[in-house]
């Protein structure tokens, strides 16, 4: 399996991240080739040397951690059930802006006296003192163990599952349930209810790898930059629009104070002012700036309030930072 | 590289003693095992693993989160012991019948918390400890016995310049007892003394949570409807117990509808009044936050005890103890009486105290213990036998001692507020 001729990179095979993942990397421009849904490795041919393997989901982290591959595309949920203390994988991106999901615990809606964990730590005791447990059904043991404790709850036991959990109470193997939830439909179908305090954790998809074999191996760790850069980039340009705007000054240093003393238009660095020539041989300038989309309405009647011109806004599909956060976390 | 091909590690938090560090390891304990046995100490060695329930049964949740717990291959849920003091009550309730009290047991040996790893910090530390069982005289007579012997093994291994802070968990029950608060309400305020002591916004963020577990009433205006609970009408109630019943869901799992009701009424019929919860995290802070110089902090907490007419039995209990551990010889600008201090495990009752020492890398805490009088009845006994007891933490001692500058903790006389 161990590879010294490229980078690999797990992604997974079926299921609810199989399909946003390949529109994410399509997206960021470098796109995964797959003959066929029955292939199980793949090309990225913007990023030859790239290697993707298509492993199912619950797989992904074991992969990347025993270093049979070097990067995976993985639910932050899962990879932190399976991570180990003092292990070799680390996440890269935490939030690659899919795959959103929360783990959640659910009880039955006919608990109407449970409506917190603190109810929930109330009434485990309550089983105890009949001689009980309470039984929660999950695919996440460790997450949930750690969860149930931290929060006062010590006497409860864990049915480990992997079948369709929303059933566990209704068939009577469990008392309630800790799941993956995005919506809470299938909570409500299955005539479960969350709970106050009740989110275990939310996750994204989020970008591992196994720091290890990437740092003994410079030509997987070149693609492991270039592959980290390439998402950064795209991840960082979803924040922000370029507008430019004609503005009339008497001279270039001119519109770059007025810029720079207002810190909501002065961009990432600072603006580009550039000329503009005009039929009437009046002084106007072009003037580009970054900035956040949350900013955007702000940033333009700033503009208009100085410049009494026009504005174009155009969308990004890369911002590369002079220091990328994502790079710095490979090495 | 496949997992095969790896090299294979220490643990983390977990170290090899070698060398000299090892040899002085084992002559401190063995110092210290004489020294207890001169006082009448008998030796006891109990298991590393223990079951689970052991530990979690009066521990609370602060040391449950720190156990190591499998299932052992016979489907068992065992944990590896964090401390000795539940596993010698374990030993004593065992053999109960053969024992004579009062008794003193002294241990050492590895206990395991899953912690932090930071420096100096280990996940399997050793520690030397004695417990009495029983009673030799009386309370603030034993207190002072115990906390001597604690001393009495530093000065035994050279360490003299120790700083010794002792609290006192009673003290703020009686003053919490003052205020008509339930169990929960109460045990929910001593179980965050930490932060009451440190936060200065602590008394609206603690009142939040509070509301959120549902110890607090939502707001004074269906206070009627609770103060009228002794004269409540039976017959409505019922009524409304009727209605729920019909339109609740079909009872899933374990639980039936009437016990899903009955949780239910007294989960709505309980909760303390906001007010008197919140002048009670007042009064908590400025108790808590009395720490310095014993004989003024005393006269300090007398006032306040006067002025709300609290007997002051316990203080007095303390000053004895105090007193006792003066002729001992133990200097008293060495102790800090600190009314805020608290301790991880949550079997303490009474007084509990802690050993510090200074080193180059600051104060560090190489010892304490307390006394808990309700862990015998707790672990399954019909009755309560007063029991106290401390360890040291042997690996922290070393460090210390290793320090070439040990040195005395700055007296901390300043902050006596």
């Amino acid at each position: 399996m161990y590879s010294k001729s490229g980078l690999r990179l797990a992604i997974p095979s079926s299921g609810a991240l199989y399909e946003p993942t390949m529109m994410f990397l399509g997206s960021c421009g470098v796109s995964v080739l797959r003959s066929s849904t029955r292939t199980y490795t793949a090309n990225m041919p913007s990023l030859p040397g790239v290697e993707v393997m298509f492993q199912r989901m619950a797989d992904i982290s074991l992969k990347v951690e025993d270093g049979n591959a070097d990067m995976g595309i993985v639910g932050y949920d899962r990879f932190l059930e399976t991570i180990q203390e003092d292990g070799n994988s680390t996440v890269t991106i935490k939030n690659l802006g899919f795959g959103h999901c929360d783990l959640v615990i659910g009880v039955p809606d006919s608990w109407i006296d449970v409506t917190s964990v603190a109810d929930l730590s109330d009434l485990s005791m309550e089983f105890r003192g009949r001689g009980g447990v309470l039984r929660i059904a999950t695919k996440f043991p460790k997450l949930v163990e750690r969860f149930l404790i931290k929060n006062g709850i010590n006497y409860f036991s864990l049915t480990h599952s992997s079948g369709t959990l929303e059933a566990a109470p209704a068939m009577g193997y469990a008392d309630a349930i800790a799941d993956i939830s995005s919506s809470g439909t299938t909570l409500r179908d299955n005539r479960l209810k969350p709970i106050d305090g009740g989110t275990i954790i939310t996750s994204d998809a989020c970008l591992i790898s196994n720091k290890v074999s990437l740092r003994d191996d410079p030509v997987k760790l070149n693609l492991a930059n270039q592959f980290v850069d390439i998402i950064d980039a795209y991840l960082q340009s979803r924040h922000y629009y370029s507008v430019t705007a004609n503005m009339r000054a008497d001279t270039p240093e001119e519109v770059a104070k007025y810029i720079l003393d207002n810190p909501g238009i002065s961009g990432l660095r600072g603006p580009t002012i550039a000329k503009v020539y005009t039929e009437d041989g009046k002084d106007w300038f072009a003037v580009t700036v970054i900035v956040e989309k949350a900013k955007l309405m702000e940033a333009i009647s700033q503009l208009r309030s100085i410049g009494n011109g026009s504005a174009t806004v155009s969308q990004l599909y890369y911002v590369f930072q002079a220091e990328s956060l994502a790079r710095a976390n490979l090495s | 590289m496949a997992l095969t091909e790896r090299n294979i590690h220490i643990l983390k938090g977990l170290r090899d003693l070698v060398g000299s560090d090892y040899s002085r390891l084992a002559s401190i304990s063995d110092a210290l095992d004489k020294f207890f046995s001169k006082y009448g100490c008998s030796s006891i060695d109990t298991p590393l693993l223990e079951n689970t329930e052991l530990f979690i049964r009066k521990s609370g949740g602060a040391m449950t989160s720190r156990l190591y717990t499998f299932t052992d291959p016979g489907g068992q849920k065992v944990s590896l012991r964090p401390e000795f003091t539940s596993s010698v009550i374990r030993h004593f309730l065992d053999n109960k019948n053969s024992i004579n009290l009062p008794v003193r047991y002294q241990y050492a040996g590895p206990v395991f918390r899953y912690e932090a790893a930071t420096p100096g910090n280990y996940r399997q530390f050793n520690q030397v400890g004695a417990e009495l069982v029983g009673s030799i005289k009386d309370e603030a007579s034993d207190d002072a016995e115990l906390i001597g012997l604690a001393i009495g093994g530093l000065k035994e291994i050279n360490i003299d310049r120790y700083m010794l802070r002792i609290g006192h968990l009673e003290i703020l029950n009686e003053l919490l007892n003052t205020y008509p608060l339930s169990e929960a309400a109460k045990l929910f305020i001593v179980g965050n003394v930490k932060e009451i002591k440190t936060d200065p916004s602590v008394v609206d963020n603690i009142k939040k949570r509070a509301e959120i577990m549902g110890l607090l009433r939502k707001d004074s205006a269906s206070n009627e409807l609770y103060d009228s609970e002794d004269s409540r009408d039976e017959p409505t109630y019922e009524y409304i117990l009727n209605i729920l019943k019909s339109s609740m869901p079909k009872s899933l799992g374990q639980r039936t509808r009437e016990q899903i009701l009955t949780r239910l009424m007294r989960k709505t019929s309980g909760g303390d009044n906001p007010k008197d919860f919140e002048d009670a995290v007042t009064l908590i802070r400025e108790v808590c936050r009395l720490e310095g110089i014993p004989k003024i902090i005393c006269e300090k907490l007398r006032n306040i005890q006067l002025e709300r007419g609290i007997t002051t039995g316990t203080l007095d209990n303390i000053c004895t103890t105090l007193e006792i551990l003066n002729r001992q010889g133990i200097p008293s600008e060495q102790i800090i009486l600190d009314f805020g201090l608290v301790r991880d495990i949550a079997y303490y009752t009474g007084v509990i105290f802690e050993l510090n020492c200074l080193a180059k890398e600051g104060h560090v805490l190489i010892g304490g213990g307390g006394r808990y009088n309700g862990l015998v009845k707790a672990l399954g006994n019909q009755t309560d036998i007063p029991a106290l007891g401390f360890a040291y933490n042997l690996d922290r001692m070393l460090g210390v001692i290793n320090t070439p500058n040990a040195a005395v903790i700055e007296s901390e006389s300043g902050n006596d507020v």
